[in-house]
C-alpha cells in the first residue's frame, strides 16, 4: 500500500524536476544576460568639478575710480577637476571643455529694482595647478544665458591621463563693468545704485571621439 | 513562453545599455554686484568771490573773469579771481541746482540796502571730457553729449544770477552717455561778472543797465549773498 501510494508522487516529483531544471536554465540566461546588459550599461568616464575656494563672489562699487576702471577679481574660484575614462569601446575621452552661463536661463543681472545686462560681468579660466600643455583658455567671455566655453583640455599623451582633484585645478577669474577702452564692455557709471545678483553655472564636459 | 521571456531579456538588456552616457559634472557660483551711491561736488578754487568797485570805469564797465569778452575795466590779469573752478564725481546721472540764499544782495553796513541779484552774472565752461548738448537744441538732442545747462543755453550765453533754487547743469538724457563720471569728466569753471550790462538770450539774463547809470543809484556798501550749490540724482 505504501509503495503504491509513492510511485506516482515519485513520478509527479519527476516531471517537476525536469521543468525546475529548464527553469533555471532560462534564468541563469537572462541573468547572464542582465549582467551582460549591466557591462554595457557602465559609464564611459567619471567626471566630477568639486569647488575648492571661493564659492561667493562680490563686486563692490564704492569709489568712482572703481565706477571708472571696473573691478578684476582674479583667482575668484578654484575648482579642482577629476576626470577618469572607463575605457568603453568606441568612446576614447582625450580631454574636456569647461563652460560657463547664467545659471536657470537668466537674462539679467537682477537687483532689488533694476537690473543689469549680463555682459557686464566677463569669466575667465586659467590653469591653476596640473595643467600643461593641451589646455587652453579663450581668455574673458562675456556671460551670457548660453553655454559659452572658458578653456579646453586635451591629453597630449596617446592614452589619456586620468585627473584627479588634488592634483589638476582651474582658477576662475571674474570682470565687472570694464571699460571698453580696457577691452571689457563698458562702465556702470550711470547705472542706478543696487544689490544686483547672478548665479554663475560652470559645466565639466568629456570631450574625445564618441563624447 | 520561453520567446517572450528571451523579449522581455533582450529589452531589460538594450534599456541597460540605453543608460550609459558621458558624464558631466556643474557648479554653481552666486556673484553679486554691490553698486553704491557716490555723489561728490568739489570746488577747488574761487569759493568767495569778490568785486570791489573803486574807479568810475569799474562802475561804467564792470568787472569780470572774462575781461576780452566783457569789455570790463579790470584787466587780464585779474580775472582769475573771479572764477570759481569745480569738479563733480557722480556714479549715476546727476544735476545741480544752485542760487542766491537771498532774494537780492544785502548791505553789510546797512541791511536795508540791497542790490539786486542780476548785477552779478556768469558763463559756465566745460573743462572736462563731457560735452554740453548744442546751443539752442532741446535736452537729449545729441547722443554724444552728456551735459545740458538751460540758464546758459549750454554754456554759450551769460547767465544773471538767480536767487536758489534754479536748475543749472542736469543730464542730457542721452540713451548712450550719462553725465556720471568723474572729476576728470565733469569739470567746470564759472566765469562771474559783475555790472557788464551782458544781455543775451539767455532766459536769466543780466541787468542791462550799468550800476553806473541805475536809477535809484545803488547805495554804497559792502553787499553779499552766499550762492549755494546742490548735488543731486538726476532720475
Amino acid at each position: 500500500m505504501t509503495i503504491s501510494i509513492f510511485k506516482p508522487l515519485n513520478h509527479f516529483v519527476g516531471i517537476v524536476s525536469n521543468e525546475l531544471i529548464f527553469s533555471r536554465i532560462r534564468l541563469i540566461i537572462l541573468l547572464l544576460l542582465a549582467g551582460v546588459g549591466t557591462g554595457f550599461s557602465q559609464e564611459w568616464n567619471y567626471a566630477r568639478v568639486v569647488l575648492i575656494y571661493g564659492g561667493d563672489i562680490p563686486f563692490n562699487f564704492n569709489s568712482i575710480n572703481r565706477y571708472a576702471q571696473g573691478l578684476e577679481i582674479e583667482e575668484g574660484t578654484i575648482l579642482g577637476v577629476t576626470l577618469a575614462d572607463s575605457t568603453q569601446l568606441g568612446h576614447d575621452l582625450t580631454g574636456f571643455d569647461l563652460n560657463a552661463r547664467a545659471f536657470n536661463g537668466a537674462t539679467e543681472i537682477l537687483g532689488e529694482a533694476n537690473s543689469l545686462d549680463l555682459d557686464a560681468i566677463r569669466i575667465k579660466a586659467d590653469n591653476y595647478l596640473g595643467f600643461g600643455a593641451g589646455f587652453i583658455s579663450t581668455g574673458y567671455q562675456d556671460l551670457s544665458s548660453g553655454w559659452t566655453t572658458l578653456c579646453s583640455f586635451t591629453d597630449p599623451g596617446p592614452v589619456f591621463t586620468n585627473l584627479f582633484w588634488d592634483t589638476h585645478q582651474l582658477v576662475i577669474s571674474y570682470e565687472c563693468g570694464i571699460p571698453v577702452s580696457a577691452g571689457g564692455n563698458g562702465t556702470l557709471l550711470g547705472e542706478p545704485p543696487d544689490y544686483y545678483r547672478i548665479e554663475v553655472e560652470l559645466e565639466l564636459v568629456p570631450t574625445g571621439p564618441g563624447f | 513562453m520561453k520567446r517572450k521571456v528571451m523579449m522581455i531579456g533582450g529589452l531589460l538588456m538594450i534599456s541597460l545599455i540605453g543608460f550609459s552616457q558621458a558624464v558631466k559634472d556643474r557648479q554653481v557660483i552666486p556673484v553679486a554686484v554691490n553698486l553704491n551711491q557716490v555723489l561728490r561736488m568739489t570746488i577747488t578754487n574761487g569759493g568767495n568771490i569778490e568785486f570791489v568797485f573803486n574807479s568810475i570805469d569799474d562802475y561804467r564797465f564792470g568787472l569780470s573773469a572774462d575781461a576780452a569778452t566783457s569789455g570790463s575795466a579790470n584787466p587780464d590779469v585779474a580775472e582769475a579771481f573771479y572764477q570759481t573752478d569745480f569738479t563733480v564725481a557722480s556714479s549715476t546721472r546727476w544735476s545741480l541746482t544752485y542760487g542766491s540764499e537771498e532774494a537780492t544782495f544785502i548791505g553789510t553796513d546797512n541791511p536795508a540796502n540791497a542790490l539786486a541779484l542780476n548785477n552779478v552774472g556768469f558763463t559756465l565752461v566745460e573743462t572736462g571730457t563731457h560735452d554740453w548738448e548744442v546751443a539752442g537744441a532741446v535736452k537729449g538732442t545729441t547722443d554724444a553729449s552728456a551735459l545740458f545747462s538751460a540758464p546758459t543755453d549750454n554754456g554759450t550765453e551769460v547767465a544773471g544770477l538767480e536767487d536758489y533754487p534754479a536748475l543749472l547743469i542736469e543730464d542730457n538724457d542721452s540713451p548712450t552717455d550719462a553725465n556720471a563720471g568723474d572729476a576728470t569728466d565733469n569739470a567746470f569753471s564759472i566765469l562771474w561778472r559783475c555790472g557788464t550790462t551782458e544781455v543775451g538770450a539767455a532766459p536769466v539774463t543780466m541787468a542791462a543797465e550799468s550800476l553806473l547809470d541805475q536809477e535809484p543809484s545803488p547805495t554804497p556798501d559792502r553787499y553779499v549773498t552766499n550762492v549755494l550749490f546742490e548735488l543731486a540724482v538726476d532720475n
